[in-house]
């Protein structure tokens, strides 16, 4: 949420918020952190975590983070809640208390490259990305598929990351930021050409 | 599915040179993303005719991007994808990636103007860069407007081919506008009186020339995006300090040395002495690092560019020698540790 603010991601709606959070899940072996979730169901709606939508509803309650713009929608894929998430004082203090142990200062540290690269590309395919991920949208994984990429073969966005760097001038080593600021825009124009 | 190796080339030679050299929210990155912005707008500006003229400023204020947009601004959407050509005069309040941005439409016509500005809206001590729409200079205030500009100019059109000669014409640039006297920023100097450098001076001065040849290759007519400039590259004679590509070719391997008058030591009264033959040996590894990466990439040129912060103006017969000797062209800069007129 700090990144996200400093990049300009906030207020951030719920949905882009998991779509951005599966996307550091799926990218973290590229700079040798752990992912915190490597599993993930496919949904209909896109990437989703119910467990960190109810952390998020429960810091929203706290007052840590805020929230706006509440509304519940019915389409064809049922019902669903919508919001806008942003921070406050009290996202700051914890943020800041996080840094203050090792394990906070790395995560921090990986998230802030992420939420980055997500920000470095057009506004407009922010949403789409993630739905066009690699390993998300890995022909025939359909609705309700069970995705682990806990394993490195089946971390197809990583491995498509990891690509780059055959097409580069030999002998230039790409480094994982910049693997990842290249997939991102590899998604990006995924989604630009229409694919999804 | 298999990838499409064509379509993952295209992407990383149009992308790399955009790449934030530090992490994303550090100024550096920031003033990266505006040269880099400031570039593509300017090549989409040769075929338009409506541009508003003027000054405009991109200021900095990353917490106002959470909030509605502040008293007297509104929000620009899609400012980072739109290119707008109504830019001249008007002052914007961005994000470090520059996706929320918020507009005062002003008529600045000049850096005074921006200074007031500024100081009108209270955020002259926030970092910022000023753009004169017309000339296409860009002034970089990175520690708000207490501090003197580093200017960079973006209209100069870039020679096709490009050789080493347009790399040293290129290099000359940087040198007048930011680094020939001493400045804020990049900041070589610790202390400019004492003349003593920054620490690591070599890395900033490579990482300032990196960022300035990486904005002006990034949507350059020259190249549309495949031209790279690539800073450490590994080969097996080492880590190249820049590198010039086009079309995976490499142009220009060029090696980074500085002379000192004095090492770095935060303390002054503790900052040793350089001698002038630790400074003649150090030059001369220079040229043999060069020479070893001409030849190991291969490239079409090697280059040793010396930036000089030495007290006494005057070339290196050491290092000239050895590069002549080398096939290696010898560049070097002298660093005048004052404002202009003071040396």
């Amino acid at each position: 949420m700090g990144a996200a603010q400093k990049a300009g991601l906030l207020p951030i709606s719920k949905t882009l918020f998991h779509r951005v959070i599966y996307l550091s899940n799926c990218l973290a072996p590229l700079f040798d952190t752990t992912p915190t979730n490597a599993t993930i169901v496919k949904y209909k709606r896109g990437p989703f975590y119910p467990k960190v939508q109810w952390y998020l509803d429960r810091l929203a309650v706290l007052g840590i983070l805020k929230v706006r713009d509440l509304e519940y929608i019915t389409d064809e894929y049922g019902t669903w809640m919508e919001a806008l998430y942003f921070t406050n004082g009290a996202t700051r203090q914890v943020i800041e208390t996080c840094k203050g142990v090792q394990y906070g200062r790395q995560i921090e540290e990986y998230l802030t490259e992420m939420v980055f690269a997500v920000a470095s590309i057009s506004k407009r395919t922010w949403k789409d990305a993630a739905l066009n991920d690699s390993t998300y949208d890995e022909p025939g994984k359909t609705e309700g598929a069970f995705i682990d990429f806990a394993d490195p073969t089946n971390n197809l966005s990583v491995q498509t990351a990891r690509a780059f760097q055959a097409v580069l001038p030999k002998g230039f080593i790409a480094s994982p930021k910049e693997e990842m600021f290249l997939y991102l825009r590899f998604l990006e124009s995924q989604v630009a050409g229409g694919t999804r | 599915m298999p990838l499409d190796s064509d379509t993952l080339r295209n992407i990383a030679l149009s992308n790399l040179n955009r790449v934030p050299p530090g992490r994303g929210d550090d100024i550096g990155s920031y003033i990266h993303a505006i040269l880099v912005w400031l570039t593509e707008w300017a090549v989409a500006s040769k075929h338009r005719t409506n541009i508003t003229p003027g000054y405009c400023a991109f200021v900095l204020v990353p917490e106002q991007a959470k909030h509605d947009p502040p008293k007297g601004a509104k929000e620009a959407h899609f400012f980072k994808e739109d290119k707008t050509p109504i830019l001249g005069g008007n002052v914007y309040i961005t994000d470090y990636a520059l996706n929320k941005v918020y507009r005062y439409s002003g008529k600045c016509r000049d850096l005074n103007e921006i200074a007031r500005e500024l100081t009108k809206r209270a955020i002259n001590d926030r970092p910022f860069v000023a753009f004169d729409v017309e000339a296409q200079m860009v002034y970089i205030y990175a520690s708000g407007m207490a501090t003197r500009p580093t200017s960079v100019p973006l209209r100069q059109e870039i020679p096709y081919p490009f050789d080493v000669d347009v790399f040293k014409a290129m290099l000359d640039d940087i040198y007048r506008d930011n680094l020939k006297y001493a400045e804020p920023y990049p900041g070589l100097w610790h202390d400019s009186r004492e003349r003593i450098p920054c620490k690591e001076t070599e890395l900033i001065a490579q990482s300032h020339v990196c960022a300035i040849l990486k904005a002006r290759a990034q949507g350059s007519g020259l190249s549309t995006g495949k031209w790279l400039t690539i800073s450490e590259k590994k080969n097996n004679a080492g880590r190249i300090d820049i590198a010039i590509y086009r079309s995976e070719h490499c142009i220009v391997a060029a090696e980074i040395k500085v002379l000192r008058f004095r090492h770095h030591n935060a303390d002054v009264k503790k900052a040793k002495k350089v001698s002038p033959k630790f400074n003649e040996k150090w030059a001369k590894r220079g040229a043999r690092q060069a020479q070893r990466y001409k030849e190991s990439e291969p490239s079409d040129s090697g280059v040793l560019v010396l930036y000089d912060m030495r007290d006494k103006n005057k070339d290196v017969q050491g290092a000239i020698d050895e590069c002549k000797k080398r096939g290696i062209t010898y560049l070097r800069y002298y660093l005048h540790n004052g404002i202009p007129g003071a040396n």
